[in-house]
């Protein structure tokens, strides 16, 4: 009769005796963190509350490692504006645009679409700016009629410098697309990247026109 | 009908009297550095971070953002808004909030709160985006007690930065040489006017003071020792010391870019010529070699080329040369005086500007005038009196000159395009202005 008791209290001193010297080799997992991003609209003509939206900051925010400039990127955008990755729920507003752009240039200037690579960049100034500066460094060789059109795309570092310029969408005209890079280039640095926007740095596809 | 004739019949007249009989144009630049509307900005009072402010001290809640209003609108890259009476009686607004300001048209608003410690200021700013409703920037400056005026110019030189990716200058002084009886003594002030300190207690002569290219020491012509040497005064222990008493003239110095060599005149061989020397005195080499008088020289923002003033064509003209005294090219033929000339630091616009007799005959103006550094038509700033010693701001968007007006003579500012006149000081005895580079952070 006592041999369950005894055979139980030897599986429990055991098992125990195991649990206590177990290798703790192996580390605690954690499920993944998920990186959530809320996206803001352009607020030009949004209702005015007394602003505290400071206080509505994403976060935490996804830090992208840097990709490889190349045709692989703009094939990557291409992915993402068509298929939002899961971890990025919009969760305050479902039917915010996966991208920002300015199409409306006034006609005296050298610019088509102006697709911004990050949705929640919502400093029109900032924009308005930056290709006012370009505006005026921008010269343009090439004199004739026909239609020409040059994609390029660079990055806004934190501090204002450029990086990662590429022509995405050559023209054709070797001239006219080194213009386009040169007006860039001249402009560089803009002005710092405003504090609250989080990102590591803002990514523009520029088009240039003529 | 009757008011459009008496405009056409106004502007037609203004036109008339506009055309003066020289041949110089006066051309339409951009209102603002970067060719865009200036940005709209609210400037509230600061807060008080706790209540702990001495007596003495509240006023600083509303004089550190007018300090800033006005370095802002100096600047010409901002237009303030204000909150206007208007406004504020249909409304019945005593404390204007965001709403407010938007409807005022305002695009930023710079709000603060000060917080005053026995020894120390701390003042937490924030620069917020209107239209997106987001910090655009967030910062905490400190200083000292006492400097108070310093630490508002700070804070609109970091907004500037912000906004524009360009460095300010609200944090740059003046030095000028002032009348005192038959004296001539070095001052100096912020850039506003505002802190004036003597430099100089020489009681003698003293003129054309050039900064060192970090801010640190002055060097100008003295007759201290009874001939016209050059001393150089040191701004940290406010001590002077001669480095170059050559014989005769020692006169006009200016520094290059690099701090490593000094340009002046140097009469040593018997006619006015312009050298190069280090700062401790020793002769490099000689510029310029002809029986001209040869002076004024400044440097390029990269120090490659020299402009000078020369009369070797028979009237004073400005001249470009290379760095060693060769190539020399003539860059002015409006006008029979064209001397003083200053190259703007900023390589984005180079200009030179310089002192022209703009109305040709003997008793003309002395105006202050601008010109490409590739040479082109001249742009007149100025257009009354007699002015002289230009000197560019380190952003190259203002000049400081001085004016006489009988026996007076007093400091202005002036935009690169002309607009802007500012009075600097209101003493009647102010000449020889300097503009001072940014300070080294």
């Amino acid at each position: 009769m006592k041999s369950p008791y005894f055979i139980s209290f030897i599986v429990h001193f055991f098992l125990i005796l195991v649990l206590a010297f177990w290798p703790a080799t192996k580390k605690l997992v954690l499920p993944p963190s998920q990186t959530i991003q809320v996206r803001f609209r352009a607020a030009a003509q949004a209702a005015l509350p007394e602003a505290k939206a400071e206080s509505v900051i994403p976060k935490p925010k996804k830090i992208e490692k840097p990709v490889p400039p190349g045709p692989k990127l703009v094939d990557k955008i291409q992915k993402l504006k068509k298929n939002p990755p899961k971890q990025e729920p919009p969760k305050t507003e479902p039917k915010a645009e996966p991208k920002t752009t300015t199409s409306s240039a006034p006609a005296n200037t050298p610019f088509g679409e102006t697709v911004l690579e990050n949705p929640n960049f919502p400093y029109t100034y900032y924009l308005e700016q930056m290709l006012n500066r370009i505006d005026q460094a921008w010269e343009n060789p090439v004199r004739s009629d026909l239609p020409l059109s040059t994609v390029i795309y660079f990055r806004v570092q934190k501090e204002g410098r450029v990086t990662d310029l590429q022509i995405e969408a050559p023209s054709g005209f070797s001239s006219f697309d080194n213009a386009c890079r040169r007006a860039i280039l001249s402009s560089d640095p803009f002005a710092p990247l405003p504090s609250d926007f989080v990102d590591l740095y803002l990514g523009i596809h520029l088009e240039f026109k003529q | 009908m009757k008011k459009i004739l008496l405009l056409v019949l106004f502007f037609s007249t203004t036109e008339l009297f506009a055309q003066r009989p020289d041949t110089s144009i006066r051309l339409t630049l951009e209102r603002t550095p970067t060719g865009q509307e200036p940005f709209a900005i609210a400037i509230e009072d600061f807060k008080a971070e706790d209540n702990l402010i001495p007596a003495g001290d509240w006023h600083w809640l509303s004089s550190v953002p007018n300090v800033i209003e006005n370095d802002l609108e100096f600047s010409l890259f901002f237009n303030v808004v204000d909150f206007d009476s208007t406004y504020r009686r249909i409304f019945a607004v005593t404390d204007p909030i965001f709403d407010d300001w938007f409807r005022l048209g305002a695009r930023f608003i710079l709000r603060g709160a000060l917080s005053f410690k026995p020894h120390e200021v701390f003042a937490q700013v924030k620069l917020i985006d209107v239209n997106a409703r987001r910090d655009v920037m967030s910062k905490k400056f400190k200083t000292e007690r006492g400097f108070e005026r310093r630490l508002a110019h700070t804070i609109a030189d970091a907004v500037i930065e912000q906004l524009t990716g360009q460095k300010g200058v609200s944090s740059t002084q003046m030095a000028f040489a002032s009348k005192r009886n038959q004296t001539k003594e070095l001052f100096a002030c912020d850039y506003d006017g505002e802190n004036l300190y003597q430099l100089t207690f020489d009681k003698s002569i003293n003129l054309s003071p050039a900064f060192s290219p970090d801010a640190s020491q002055i060097v100008y012509t003295s007759y201290k020792s009874g001939t016209p040497d050059l001393w150089i005064f040191d701004l940290s222990s406010g001590k002077a010391k001669p480095i170059s008493t050559k014989k005769g003239l020692n006169a006009s110095a200016v520094w290059s870019p690099d701090g490593k060599r000094i340009a002046l005149t140097l009469t040593i061989d018997g006619n006015p010529e312009l050298y190069l020397i280090e700062p401790s005195g020793r002769v490099i080499s000689r510029l310029t070699y002809n029986d001209g008088i040869d002076t004024s020289p400044t440097f390029s923002p990269d120090g490659k080329y020299i402009a000078f003033t020369s009369d070797r064509s028979g009237s004073p003209q400005i001249y470009v040369a290379d760095g060693d005294g060769l190539n020399v090219t003539r860059l002015t033929y409006e006008g029979n005086y064209n001397a003083s000339p200053d190259w703007s630091p900023n390589p984005a616009n180079p200009l030179i500007t310089y002192v022209g007799r703009t109305t040709g005959d003997e008793q003309g103006d002395f105006n202050i005038c601008a010109i490409s550094s590739t040479g082109g038509l001249r742009q007149v700033l100025t257009n009354t009196g007699f002015n002289e010693n230009p000197h560019w701001s380190p952003d190259g968007f203002h000049v400081v000159f001085s004016r006489k007006v009988g026996d007076q003579s007093d400091i202005f500012t002036i935009g690169y395009d002309g607009t802007g006149l500012r009075q600097v000081t209101n003493t009647g005895a102010a000449s020889n202005p300097v503009w001072s580079p940014r300070p080294i952070q």
